[in-house]
């Protein structure tokens, strides 16, 4: 029972690297339509640039502004770097996506050059506090993790219900034309959209630099794992998001602890694919189905 | 919000971003040409000017082929390091016969595809020999053109499987994984363990190292009470620590390359393992350290590199005012090796490729900065590996730092 408790209290952790992961990914989404492969890149960049100020002897909360500005401003630069296509020709959607593909790369390289090649971790603030569960031990930072991807699901769900600029980011996504005549002002809000996915993916970085050490190649595995999430939830869901960060989290963790590791590595696959057969709007997302005569 | 079509278009356009990010790593690290990038490689290509005892005449190319980018890109820029230190350390002092050495140093990424087209490459802007290379599949890959090419390689690469390919013009550093291995059981046998729970990365590193491990464990008498196997990405181990914890064994023997040791150094703080780790050679790698702090200090592993031979603290001194401080990496040391033997073998053969690797069939030294006091290179018709096993010092982690244990 101890040790069921301790793989799923660590699987709820991995989990919400994953949620905060695809939070990021669906911010977009819902708010201009498209898809960021450039997500775990910018997850790295703010993760290596809080190592760095808090190396710096900045302290940790320092390193976590100096890692949500990045990741801020470099949300802007991709928003104004994507938003005249966006603007003026729906129909390049699919070339931006591909786009974010060679930001992905061009990010991963210049962290290379930035912050080296070495993998690199940043303390967490509550390093060495751990929770025991019989005589096991869970890091305290997993349950932050949790804690801190409820709060910023919590936070999207208000900004893309509550407030005017979340209403015409839906509309925006919902269709560029449509949100057009009805007054929205399509460029700024796509910048808008591409500036909060990188405080997302700002908050997500800092907070997974203290479980995951972070090289620049790291981006990759980190938007992979976002993806799939995202796409297991719902890509157009927050809450789905989070439900398949945890989802695979706890699949994983379980995995690698009652199976084998080769299990585990399978396992976020093989429930990719399960929910895009059994219901391939994901968990939470919305199922359209047509008959096929 | 939008279609289960335009999800599955997504999904789509997710596999074919990733194929297209492995490819760009490929072939985007063939053309990345590094050799310029410090002021070691300054040094190194503007020496013959510089410097009034420095070499000058056309440049003696050397092939230097490295993993730059991908899982093993953080030792392999020490070793790119330590390469360009060296070269300009070579051709301050006059070069070869006078001439300048020139490294051409290309990043394989450790695949294998790229690391054959490298030879190619290498052989076509006129190297006399290839040094580095990091990934043993890549040399086995490459093993055939290699021959072909009648090109010298001198590999860091340490699966004994090369050794068993017999390719006369492949040497390697050693020493080979059979050779830790030997190093490990006697250490087993030493501390009275006889009960070692095996657990290898999924990597090619671990997974050609897996069934050696077992058959060479099961030889000494040390069948694992369990064998498991790890991704190096994986932000926690602590399943598999647990599952050694629970198997009744009296040691971990983990096979794997650098940063993961701090990730099971965490998880074995995390389930209270309480059992020594033994590493590979890698675990010296300065992120385990940084990365797993305290929780490093059972942590044991065997170093290639004797921080108390003088050669050794005198190269500390150099990569200290060149790189600003800090520890000199075993895997720059070994790099000067390398470059050393090929230099060395070199002023005996010219720049020849045959007479190259003929020089290189004899070489031998005791000075090299790998090995025991006392050990030496030793390269034969018959043996191609320059470090036997047994010639390493074991060292382990106290309190965030690499110690090195029995006296040794």
């Amino acid at each position: 029972m101890g040790q069921l408790t301790y793989f799923l209290a660590i699987g709820l952790g991995i989990g919400a690297v994953y949620a905060l992961a695809a939070l990021g990914i669906v911010t977009l989404y819902t708010g201009s339509g498209l898809a960021n492969f450039a997500q775990g890149d910018l997850l790295v960049l703010a993760g290596l640039v809080a190592v760095t100020v808090a190396g710096a002897g900045y302290g940790w909360f320092l390193g976590l502004l100096a890692g949500l500005l990045a990741t801020a401003v470099a949300g802007l630069v991709l928003g104004l770097l994507f938003v005249r296509p966006m603007r003026d020709r729906r129909l390049d959607v699919d070339v931006v996506v591909i786009g974010t593909l060679g930001v992905a790369i061009t990010l991963t390289q210049l962290s290379g050059v930035w912050f080296g090649r070495q993998p690199q971790r940043l303390s967490s603030p509550l390093a060495g506090v751990s929770i025991p569960v019989g005589d096991l031990r869970v890091p305290a930072h997993y349950l932050l993790l949790v804690v801190v991807a409820v709060l910023v699901f919590l936070a999207l769900r208000w900004f893309g219900r509550r407030t005017d600029v979340g209403l015409q980011l839906r509309a925006v996504a919902g269709g560029i034309q449509a949100a057009r005549d009805a007054g929205v002002r399509v460029g700024r809000m796509l910048v808008i959209a591409w500036v909060i996915t990188g405080v997302v993916g700002g908050i997500a970085g800092v907070l997974v630099a203290s479980v995951v050490p972070l090289a620049p190649e790291s981006g990759l595995p980190l938007g992979v794992n976002g993806f799939a999430a995202a796409i297991i939830g719902g890509l157009a869901s927050p809450g789905g998001a989070v439900v398949g960060g945890l989802v695979v989290g706890l699949s994983e963790s379980l995995a690698g602890g009652y199976l084998n590791d080769a299990v585990r590595q399978s396992i976020a696959p093989l429930v990719l694919l399960i929910v895009l057969v059994v219901r391939p709007g994901g968990l939470l997302g919305r199922t359209a189905t047509a008959r096929v005569a | 919000m939008r279609c289960p079509t335009h999800v599955l278009r997504l999904a789509s356009i997710a596999a074919l971003g990733l194929a297209l990010a492995a490819c760009s790593t490929g072939t985007g690290s063939t053309g990345a040409e590094t050799s310029s990038s410090s002021s070691a490689a300054s040094s190194a290509s503007s020496s013959g000017d510089a410097a009034p005892t420095g070499a000058a005449g056309e440049p003696i190319v050397i092939g230097i082929e490295l993993p730059l980018s991908g899982a093993s890109a953080a030792p392999a820029e020490q070793m790119r390091k330590g390469f360009e230190l060296t070269a300009a350390e070579i051709n301050d002092a006059g070069g070869v016969d006078g001439r300048p050495i020139e490294l051409d140093i290309q990043d394989d990424a450790g695949d294998p595809t790229t690391g054959v087209a490298l030879v190619d490459r290498f052989v076509q802007d006129g190297a006399v020999a290839i040094a580095g290379t990091y990934n043993s599949p890549v040399v086995l890959a490459q093993s055939e053109v290699i021959g072909t090419a009648e090109i010298p390689v001198l590999a860091f690469a340490i699966s004994s499987q090369i050794t068993r390919q017999q390719n006369p013009w492949v040497f390697q550093t050693g020493p080979t994984d059979q050779g830790q291995i030997a190093g490990i059981i006697e250490r087993f046998k030493a501390e009275g363990l006889t009960k070692p729970a095996l657990l290898t990365d999924t990597s090619a590193f671990g997974s050609t190292a897996k069934p050696v491990l077992e058959q060479a464990l099961n030889d000494a008498g040390l069948a694992p009470v369990l064998s498991d196997t790890f991704a190096v990405d994986a932000a926690d181990l602590s399943a598999a620590l647990l599952k050694a914890k629970d198997s009744g064994a009296d040691s971990v023997l983990a096979w794997t390359v650098g940063q993961p040791y701090a990730t099971l150094a965490l998880g074995a703080q995390q389930v209270g393992l309480g059992l020594p780790i033994i590493g590979t050679a890698s675990a010296v790698d300065p992120a385990v350290a940084r990365l797993a702090g305290d929780a490093a200090d059972e942590l044991y592993f065997q170093d290639a590199i004797d921080r108390s031979k003088p050669q050794v603290q005198e190269l500390s001194e150099r990569w200290a005012a060149e790189f600003d401080g800090g520890q000199v990496p075993s895997d720059a040391l070994s790099a000067h090796d390398i470059l050393t033997v090929i230099t060395e073998s070199l002023a005996e053969s010219g720049p020849d490729r045959a007479a190259l690797r003929d020089a290189m069939e004899i070489f031998s030294s005791d000075e090299m900065l790998s090995g025991r006091i006392g050990s030496s290179w030793t390269y034969s018709a018959d043996n191609h590996v320059g470090l036997g096993g047994g010639n390493l010092v074991w060292k382990k982690y106290e309190n965030g730092a690499v110690v090195t244990v029995d006296g040794q």
